[in-house]
């Protein structure tokens, strides 16, 4: 018959102390990393593709949407829009000139090419159905991270498994996602790369609905260094999915009863003069948004010769400066109408 | 407060770290007491008075039996113990029944006005283990197998000692109050083994919650569900159960074991169990050690003849099984174990071994395999008993046997359980077996430190998301 358990106190040796300790670090280091993994299982699954940063804004979206009821505009892109879009701005600047009050979210996440776009699309759409959505879409998102053969463009993951420097890169930007969810559902400040959108979660909405102006005060890198050619050398190429990419998601926008409007941005000229014909490239892409515009029923907004964005707008090669933000926030309230 | 709550976890965080930085027995004593009060206080402060009758009681009750000599004394003072801890327990769990019973029965003297009112009683949280777990103080002490407690500082915490006070383990005064009645030093070791446990109980609690999706609606309308439904639903209510509650059982030692305090095994993988008797070895252990030691050995036990041995048996199944709720579903439920565990205690007797054996002529594997599978589908079915619940007009033994009529009419079943539901139900099979091999539950104790580390995140990982979502109730905070 069972006979109840000695309740002595096991001794410890230095040996199982530690370990102990490792074996539980092991065990801390395994759940931090697995955690939002597994919890965003059943979520769209995201694309290796490129960074999935759009999680934290997913989450902000949420309690900005508990807090305040749904948006109006949702500005949907990579980090160009993130930090150069001030919805602030453009929701004061609708007001002034069409009378009407629209709330604006900023849904910018940082490193979406346009293969991940369509998951960022569907994210956000769960969060909130704004009547508007306005896709940003700057060179970068177009790009072909490699020259790969057919088989990698074919295959659901696309380049980044051909790519290994794309892939360890977005495997690491990925795995940092799921830590910063992880961080972000417990309240834990996060001391690691999204530490802002942890902070913006804990301030309890202080911040700019989404924006995130760009206060890097480090000159931009030199034209001429290495890793600066190397990244602009991949805007000369735009990936076969992209027009695909583009579609899908203005299909998911107008789907859910949305507005869409393609808005095209621009990278850093400085940088993007770098790669061959940068002309052309452009005129390239601008052909694209024309066409995808048509095919879909959406407004198409594009550089103008009246207004650009210059080198002194950027703080580097992709992103914009507050001022620069602010420009471009005035001039997309005088372009959009919601 | 659930153990699976951010309350929870920020109140055992606090008081592990007082207890780390407090040495004395004294100062640790006091700021586990205070939270088992805070802890207790969470789900009805009101009914911290009647922890504190208890305490108060027992403990005066201890001291006076260590000062007495005379037999009619000493009886009459451990009776005021048992009347005062059962008496608890009697008003508050079980008036209604009471009451509702003999007004049936006098309605079918004829008496048509009810004799007994029936009240609005809220159910303390965890009164039918502490009450059983201060009884156990008062008869050791009376029976002089453990000496008396002399502090009430540490006898207060036996009582009230958090992680088991609202659903057990039922700890014994031998095992629980040498513990307590000195300082605790804390470890990485202790710590780490709390860790598993506390990540293998979170698991199993979330998986039971995921079967409760399977058992609940077959169990919604016995009456109209379908057979093929009813099967699936009682084999998943089987593992609801015991996932549930030995989830929650793993959960609190693990949480006792990072105060450097190891509180009993209370399953030892009851579903291989190869016969009833040898199942109540392994289920629940603290209530039928208790259930043995304090009802069936006062009883007499097996000193007397064999029929006065069966009715032994029979009164404590029946107490065992009246102990779980107030309801007459769970003294059948309790009865037909006695029923099984009597005829295989005669069995026995003339076989020589325990258990009840098929016969010569096939193989001894075969024969373990095909006692564990009857063994098995004994438990399984009734606990169609103590799931069952009263509606509407009818009562829940009526349900019971509602739900088993539909069972006889079985076809084939169109259901097939999600892959990934099974998986995990064989990880559980997985877990019971490593636990069975090593001897104890935190079986990888002896494993290297990568091994033990990625088992409690993968458990703990998988508690968490099992869990995401709503937090169910443990299935015996109820009792």
């Amino acid at each position: 018959m069972h006979s109840s358990t000695s309740s002595s106190d096991p001794g410890t040796t230095g040996s199982d102390a530690g370990g102990a300790v490792r074996s539980l670090g092991f065990a801390m280091a395994i759940v931090l990393v697995f955690a939002g993994l597994l919890q965003t299982a059943a979520l769209p699954k995201p694309i290796l593709t490129g960074s999935d940063r759009s999680m934290g804004q997913y989450e902000s979206l949420k309690l900005h949407v508990a807090r305040d009821g749904g948006y109006d505009v949702l500005f949907l892109g990579n980090s160009f829009t993130r930090q150069g879009v001030d919805v602030e701005i453009f929701d004061k600047d609708i007001k002034q000139r069409t009378g009407r009050i629209v709330e604006s979210f900023n849904f910018g996440a940082g490193g979406t090419p346009l293969s991940v776009l369509p998951h960022v699309t569907r994210l956000a759409f769960r969060a909130d159905t704004p009547t508007t959505s306005v896709f940003v879409l700057v060179p970068q998102m177009f790009s072909f991270r490699s020259d790969t053969g057919s088989a990698a463009a074919a295959s659901p993951y696309g380049e980044a498994f051909a790519d290994p420097i794309a892939l360890r890169g977005a495997l690491s930007l990925w795995l940092l996602d799921r830590v910063s969810l992880f961080a972000q559902r417990f309240g834990i400040k996060s001391a690691l790369v999204f530490d802002h959108d942890a902070q913006r979660i804990e301030a309890k909405h202080q911040d700019r609905r989404g924006f995130q102006p760009n206060t890097r005060t480090a000159p931009p890198p030199p034209r001429d260094e290495l890793s600066n050619r190397a990244r602009v050398r991949r805007l000369a190429r735009i990936s076969p999915r992209a027009y695909a990419k583009l579609v899908e998601s203005i299909g998911i926008a107008k789907a859910a009863g949305s507005q869409v409007w393609l808005v095209e941005g621009v990278a850093n000229p400085d940088h993007f003069s770098l790669i061959d014909k940068p002309a052309e490239r452009l005129r390239d892409i601008e052909r694209l948004l024309m066409q995808a515009g048509k095919e879909m029923g959406a407004n198409v907004v594009l550089q103008s010769k009246d207004f650009t964005l210059g080198p002194t707008d950027f703080a580097d090669a992709n992103h914009l400066k507050p001022a620069g933000a602010e420009r471009f926030s005035h001039w997309l309230a005088e372009r959009i109408d919601p | 407060m659930l153990f699976n709550t951010h309350e929870f976890v920020v109140l055992v965080s606090v008081v592990l770290a007082l207890v780390a930085f407090l040495r004395g027995r004294v100062g640790q004593n006091t700021t586990l007491l205070v939270a088992s009060y805070v802890f207790y206080g969470w789900w009805d402060y009101r009914f911290l008075v009647l922890l504190w009758a208890s305490t108060l009681v027992d403990f005066t009750v201890g001291r006076r039996l260590a000062q007495v000599d005379d037999p009619t004394q000493r009886r009459r003072l451990v009776g005021l113990s048992c009347v005062v801890n059962l008496g608890l327990l009697g008003f508050f769990k079980y008036w209604n029944l009471f009451a509702s019973t003999g007004n049936g029965f006098g309605a079918w003297l004829g008496i048509e006005e009810a004799i007994l009112p029936s009240l609005q009683i809220v159910l303390p949280v965890g009164i039918s283990f502490y009450t059983f777990q201060t009884l156990s103080y008062s008869i050791d002490v009376y029976r002089r197998t453990v000496p008396p407690c002399d502090s009430l500082l540490d006898f207060a915490l036996y009582v009230a000692f958090f992680p088991q006070l609202v659903a057990g383990p039922i700890e014994r005064p031998g095992n629980l109050l040498p513990t307590l009645s000195r300082a605790r030093r804390l470890s990485a070791t202790n710590f780490e083994a709390g860790a598993f446990l506390f990540a293998s109980g979170w698991f199993r609690k979330s998986l039971g919650d995921v079967m409760a999706t399977v058992s609940d609606p077959a169990f919604a309308d016995p009456a109209s569900t379908p057979a093929w439904m009813a099967l699936w639903g009682v084999y998943a209510f089987s593992f609801q159960v015991y996932l549930d509650f030995s989830g929650y059982t793993d959960m609190a030692r693990g949480v006792a074991r990072m105060f450097g305090i190891q509180l009993m095994e209370n399953f030892r993988a009851p579903y291989f169990a190869t016969s009833i008797s040898d199942y109540w070895r392994r289920w629940h252990i603290s209530l039928s050690t208790w259930l043995r030691d304090y009802v069936y050995m006062s009883l007499g036990g097996t000193r007397s003849g064999r029929a006065r041995v069966a009715i032994n048996l029979m009164l404590t199944m029946l107490l065992g099984g009246l102990w779980h709720g107030a309801a007459w579903n769970y003294v059948v439920w309790g009865g037909i174990h006695g029923v099984i565990v009597g005829l295989e205690g005669m069995r026995s007797e003339r076989r020589g071994n325990d258990g009840v054996g098929i016969g010569p002529y096939i193989s001894r594997r075969l024969e373990a395999v095909t006692k564990w599978f009857v063994t098995f589908h004994v438990i399984v079915f009734t606990l169609v008993f103590f799931r069952a619940q009263a509606r509407g007009e009818h009562g829940a033994v009526g349900e019971a046997f509602a739900y088993l009529g539909q069972l006889s009419q079985l076809t084939v079943s169109p259901f097939t359980p999600p892959p990934l539901l099974l998986g995990l139900f064989l990880l559980v099979v997985g877990l019971d077996m490593l636990s069975q091999r090593a001897g104890r539950s935190d079986f990888a104790f002896s494993w290297p430190w990568p091994a033990r580390g990625g088992v409690v995140a993968v458990l703990g990982l998988l508690g968490f998301i099992l869990g995401s979502g709503e937090n169910r109730a443990f299935i015996y905070f109820q009792f």
